[in-house]
C-alpha cells in the first residue's frame, strides 16, 4: 500500500499554487460587434477578486475614458467586475482590466468591442 | 532582482519554516523516546524557536511583497498601502491570523512543559492553515473542502520534511550515552512509520490537487508550470529513494522486529545481489544519520520547486498566457519517408507554414480588397466598418500564419461562437476570395496580418 501511495505521490504532487484570476467570459463579449450600446460592461472571474484593488476602465478610441468611473466589484458576486459607461456612439473601445485574486496577485489585460 | 523571483525566495523560506515547526513539535511530541533525552529535545527547541523568527521575518515580507503586488507602487505608497491590505483584504485578514500564531509559537517554543508543546503544535496546524488559506485552492471559498484537504497537504508535507531535518538533528552527534541503538532503532521506527502516512496523506490530497490545477497530462510538458512540477517531481522520486533505502536497508537491521517486513526482506535481498553483503551492523547508526541528512537537504529542494510553483501562474490558465507565443517551426522539417509514414502521414507537431510574403503588398491587398468594410485595424486610419466581422488588432500576436490562412481561405473550418460573424445558415459571412485573390495576394496579406501587434 505505501509503495503505491509513493509512487502517487511522485506522479501527482502538483504543490501549491498561487491564485491567479482570468476573465472567464464578459459582456459585452471579447472583439465582438454590437447592434446596440451596452449600457456597461461585466467581467466573470474564474476565482474571487479583490474589490479594493480590482479596476476597469473603458476607452474610446481616442483614448478618451468613456465609463463613469465606478468600477466595482459585483457584492453579491465577487468573481463579477463591472462598470456602467456613457452612451456610447458607434465605435471601436477599449476595456482595460486589472484585478486581484484571493492571494493577492495581480493579474492585467484588455479586449475590444464595437458598436455599430 | 523581479519581485517575482524575490517572491519566490520568500515563499521558499516561509514554506522551509513552515516545515521546521511542525517537523520539529512533531518529532518532539510522537517521535522521541520517553522521557525525552535532555539534549536533542533543546536542540529542537532552540531550532523551532530560530524557525519561528525566520517565519516570522518571512511573512512580514511576505505582506510588503503582497502590498507592492496589490498598489503596484513605490516605497512611499507602501505604508499607505500596508494597513489597507490588512484590514480590506482576505490576503490581510488571514495574514493577521498568521502573524498572530507565529508570535504566539515564538513565546511557546522555548518551554518544555507539554501544555506549552501542544499548544505550539496546535498553532503550527493553523499556520499551515494559513498558507493552504492564501494559496490557489482557497479560490472557491474558505471552507470548503478544497482548502480542507489542500490543509491536509501542507500539514503532512510539513510534518514529513521538517520532521527529517528534526530527526537529523536530534540525532546528530549520536556517539554519547543518549542513542543506544534500542532507542535509536525505535525512535526511527516511529518516523518511518510516521512518514509513511504523510505520505499517504500528500499522495491522496496531490492527486486531488492535480486533478483540479492540470488540465491534462500533457501540461505536464507543455506548459512552464508542468516542466517546472516535472523538477519537483524527479527530486520527490530522489527522496522517496534515499526514505526507501533508510526504511528497509538501514531502519529494518537496527533491530526493530516490526519493521522486519516482507518489503524490507525483498528489499535486503536485491541489495545483496546488486552490492554484494552489507557493512557492519556497528556501521548502521551513521549510515542512518547520513541518509536522514541528506534526505533534509532533498526536502529543502523540493520546497524550493513548490515555492516557484507558487509564484507561477498554474497550468489550468495555461491557455491565457501561451497564445502569445505561438512557436512555429524556424526552417524545414527533415524527415525520412519511414518516420513520416510512422508519425501518421505528418510530422510529430506540424503546422500549416505559409511562405514569407511582402506585408506592404499584402497591406495594399487588404485596402484594395476592402477588407476594412468589416475588419478594424486600430491605428491604421481605414475607413470604419460597416460590416461585422472580427476586429484584426493585434490579431498577429495571437495567431500563428496557418491559422490566418486557414480563415482566409477556408473561414467556415473554425467558427467563432458568440459574436455573430455569421449569416442565418449558420455560416461564416465571409466572402470567398477563390477567384479574386492571386497566391501572391493570399501570402502577402497573411503577411500583413501577421505584423499586426498591439
Amino acid at each position: 500500500m505505501r509503495w503505491i501511495a509513493l509512487i502517487a505521490a511522485v506522479l501527482l504532487w502538483p504543490g501549491e499554487a498561487a491564485a491567479h484570476a482570468f476573465p472567464d467570459h464578459s459582456e459585452p463579449r471579447v472583439g465582438t460587434t454590437l447592434a446596440q450600446a451596452p449600457g456597461g460592461v461585466r467581467i466573470w472571474f474564474d476565482g474571487e477578486i479583490e474589490p479594493v484593488f480590482s479596476t476597469m476602465r473603458v476607452e474610446n478610441d481616442l483614448k478618451q475614458r468613456v465609463d463613469k468611473g465606478d468600477a466595482r466589484v459585483n457584492p453579491q458576486d465577487n468573481r463579477v467586475l463591472e462598470v456602467t459607461v456613457s452612451a456610447l456612439a458607434a465605435g471601436t473601445y477599449r476595456v482595460y482590466w486589472s484585478v486581484i485574486a484571493r492571494d493577492g496577485h495581480r493579474t492585467e489585460g484588455d479586449f475590444r468591442f464595437r458598436v455599430r | 532582482m523581479s519581485i517575482v523571483v524575490i517572491s519566490g525566495v520568500v515563499r521558499w523560506f516561509t514554506l522551509s519554516a513552515t516545515a521546521a515547526v511542525l517537523g520539529a513539535l512533531v518529532v518532539v511530541a510522537f517521535v522521541l523516546p520517553r522521557p525525552t533525552p535532555a539534549g536533542p529535545a533543546r536542540r529542537l527547541r532552540r531550532w523551532t524557536t530560530a524557525a519561528a523568527i525566520v517565519l516570522l521575518l518571512g511573512v512580514g515580507a511576505e505582506l510588503i511583497l503582497r502590498t507592492q503586488a496589490m498598489t503596484g507602487s513605490t516605497s512611499a505608497a507602501l505604508l499607505t498601502g500596508v494597513p489597507v491590505v490588512v484590514a480590506k483584504t482576505h490576503f490581510g485578514r488571514i495574514w493577521l491570523v498568521r502573524a498572530a500564531a507565529i508570535g504566539a509559537i515564538l513565546l511557546l517554543a522555548a518551554r518544555a512543559s507539554r501544555g506549552a508543546r501542544g499548544a505550539a503544535l496546535g498553532l503550527a496546524a493553523v499556520v499551515s492553515l494559513t498558507t493552504a488559506l492564501t494559496g490557489h485552492l482557497a479560490d472557491w471559498g474558505d471552507l470548503t473542502p478544497s482548502v480542507g484537504l489542500d490543509w491536509a497537504h501542507v500539514m503532512a508535507a510539513g510534518t514529513w520534511t521538517g520532521g527529517l531535518a528534526a530527526l537529523a538533528l536530534a540525532t546528530m552527534g549520536m556517539r554519547g550515552s543518549v542513542w543506544e541503538t534500542p532507542a535509536l532503532a525505535a525512535t526511527a521506527a516511529r518516523f518511518s512509520r510516521l512518514a509513511g502516512y504523510c505520505l499517504l496523506v500528500v499522495a491522496l490530497t496531490g492527486a486531488y490537487n492535480a486533478w483540479v490545477q492540470l488540465p491534462g497530462v500533457a501540461a505536464l510538458w507543455t506548459t512552464g508550470y508542468g516542466r517546472l512540477l516535472g523538477i519537483k517531481i524527479l527530486v520527490v522520486l530522489a527522496l522517496a529513494a534515499l526514505g526507501a533505502i533508510n526504511r528497509y536497508a538501514i531502519v529494518a537491521r537496527l533491530g526493530v522486529g516490526s519493521l522486519r517486513s516482507p518489503a524490507a526482506r525483498i528489499f535486503r535481498r536485491a541489495r545483496l545481489i546488486v552490492a554484494g553483503p552489507a557493512g557492519p551492523r556497528a556501521a548502521l547508526a551513521a549510515r542512518f544519520a547520513t541518509y536522514v541528512a541528506a534526505e533534509a537537504g532533498l526536502a529543502i529542494v523540493v520546497l524550493a520547486c513548490t515555492a516557484a510553483l507558487g509564484e507561477s501562474p498554474p497550468a489550468r490558465h495555461a491557455m491565457h498566457l501561451d497564445h502569445h507565443h505561438v512557436a512555429e517551426p524556424a526552417g524545414p522539417v527533415r524527415i525520412s519517408m519511414d518516420a513520416l509514414h510512422a508519425q501518421g502521414g505528418v510530422p510529430s507537431n506540424w503546422l500549416f507554414v505559409p511562405p514569407p510574403g511582402d506585408a506592404g503588398r499584402g497591406r495594399e491587398v487588404f485596402v484594395t480588397r476592402q477588407c476594412y468594410a468589416c475588419h478594424t485595424v486600430a491605428g491604421e486610419g481605414f475607413p470604419a466598418p460597416t460590416g461585422a466581422g472580427p476586429e484584426l488588432t493585434g490579431m498577429g500576436a495571437h495567431h500563428p500564419a496557418g491559422y490566418l490562412a486557414e480563415s482566409i481561405l477556408n473561414p467556415n473550418a473554425v467558427i467563432l461562437e458568440g459574436p455573430g460573424y455569421t449569416g442565418p445558415d449558420g455560416r461564416s459571412t465571409m466572402p470567398d476570395y477563390r477567384q479574386s485573390l492571386t497566391l501572391a495576394d493570399f501570402i502577402d496579406l497573411v503577411a500583413y496580418l501577421r505584423t499586426l501587434a498591439e
